[in-house]
């Protein structure tokens, strides 16, 4: 099981709390989008589920978050295992100034685990990128176009075999074609992964997600069905910033 | 932006209403056409139809525009979407009572055969749920829908009546026959803008409550 429980979730920077009291269920193998205006706490609830806020110096946070049963907040949880389990996908697509098959491959030579031939074409045709590049996978990641950049950051984190993606906004650096085609890599990795995006783009959200939470100054205003979230939403708040009244 | 959307969409909201009373006044003079056979009234119908037509395209246009330029969501996206729908209603109301007037001038012409007081009753009754159907989107007010649908099941029963009653008169005089057809086509067409009164009170209370509202079974 790949879900994410969440239960009861506060975390603060110092004094200010950037999350209150946040519960919801992150369903397997469905896209959730978490939207919201700008300091709502999206990405700060999104970099929870791998614990990447632990690195800010004066975060604490109480509440449970599981994931397969446990919870990532327990002493003794492995973060390797953790962040391996649940990768991530940035803003801007940010791939080693190395070569592509040396993005694909860092993961696993860090783990170091020796056969990956196979892993690479696995990951590059599970993002649509082997036919362009297995003749040149020797060749910069850098050259890339932003698109197959943020492909190749995708195929990286495939490698090392995750079940939960989360994504921060990952077509804000993108055209509206290259976007386009992002959107329907997600649809295709849904299949086997988890997916949770942030994102400010509610057209994008209405499209791919499957569920939709809204938050605001960092609650969970509401939670369900995205059909629901854009259709007829029950709280006023959520009609009125997807209608663009509020936000 | 979403001040000029919200505009754009009060200003189709308005156009909407526009029509829907020259619609009103469209069935309110084919039933005074037909109660008090005033041939006047007829022309007044067929000439308004034509505006009724160029402004149901117009209205399907802006409409279509707004949700590929707004991409509207949530309670604006239920307005577009019934606005379309009642707007197509609307204009088949418009055409019924055009229908209605033709069948109007053949009785002014042949006055032998009477609906009975049956025509009269089922005029009042459906300008009566256009009313209130209409004055339901007007206000987002639904309070007025199980009356709408008590008078549905009363027009529909009349008109099983009326077309007994008529047929018990071709029986004894056959040769009112083509006449009898006609009141029978009128009858049906009032039972039709019923229908489409009952369509635009469960359109609107879809846009109140966001919940799907036709055919419950609970009201068959």
């Amino acid at each position: 099981m790949s879900e994410i429980i969440v239960k009861n979730l506060n975390l603060y920077y110092g004094n200010f709390q950037a999350l209150t009291n946040v519960s919801c269920l992150f369903e397997e193998k469905k896209i959730t989008a978490i939207i919201g205006p700008s300091g709502c706490g999206k990405s700060t609830l999104l970099k929870t589920f791998n614990r990447m806020n632990d690195l800010i110096e004066s975060v604490r946070f109480d509440g449970r978050i599981l994931i397969d049963g446990n919870n990532i907040f327990d002493d003794g949880y492995d973060l390797v295992d953790l962040r391996k389990k649940v990768g991530m996908v940035f803003q801007r697509p940010n791939p080693f100034p190395l070569s592509i098959i040396s993005n694909i491959t860092f993961g696993l030579k860090i783990r170091r685990l020796k056969r990956y031939d196979d892993v690479v074409e696995e990951c590059l045709k599970a993002v649509s990128l082997w036919d362009d590049l297995k003749d040149e996978l020797t060749g910069p990641a850098l050259q890339l176009s932003l698109e197959q950049q943020q492909r190749l950051c995708i195929a990286r984190l495939l490698a090392v075999k995750p079940e939960i993606i989360l994504m921060d906004e990952p077509c804000s650096a993108l055209d509206p074609i290259a976007t386009a085609r992002i959107e329907e890599l997600m649809l295709e990795l849904k299949k086997k992964y988890t997916i949770i995006i942030v994102t400010h783009n509610m057209q994008q959200a209405s499209r791919i997600s499957d569920f939709c939470g809204l938050m605001w100054l960092g609650k969970l205003v509401e939670f369900d069905a995205t059909e629901k979230i854009f259709t007829n939403p029950k709280e006023k708040l959520t009609q009125d910033y997807i209608t663009g009244r509020a936000g | 932006m979403e001040k000029h959307f919200h505009h754009e969409l009060e200003l189709l909201k308005q156009k909407l209403l526009d029509m829907a009373n020259k619609v009103q006044q469209m069935l309110s003079d084919s039933v005074d056409a037909l109660v008090n056979l005033a041939l006047s009234k007829t022309d007044i119908v067929n000439s308004v139809e034509h505006d009724i037509n160029r402004q149901e395209i117009d209205i399907d246009q802006h409409a279509l525009k707004l949700i590929a330029l707004h991409q509207p969501a949530g309670q604006d996206l239920r307005l577009l979407i019934i606005i379309l729908k009642i707007n197509n209603d609307l204009e088949r109301i418009a055409d019924e009572t055009v229908n209605m007037c033709e069948r109007v001038v053949r009785l002014i012409e042949n006055p032998q055969l009477e609906g009975g007081n049956i025509l009269p009753q089922m005029e009042g009754i459906v300008k009566e749920m256009l009313s209130k159907a209409i004055d339901a989107l007007v206000k987002s007010d639904i309070s007025q829908a199980q009356s709408i649908f008590q008078q549905e099941e009363q027009v529909d029963a009349l008109h099983r009546q009326l077309v007994r009653d008529v047929i018990d008169q071709i029986k004894r005089r056959p040769e009112i026959t083509e006449l009898a057809l006609d009141i029978i086509s009128i009858s049906h067409r009032l039972e039709r803008i019923g229908d489409m009164a009952v369509n635009i009170i469960e359109d609107v209370m879809y846009f109140v409550t966001g919940e799907e509202e036709r055919h419950p079974f609970d009201r068959t």
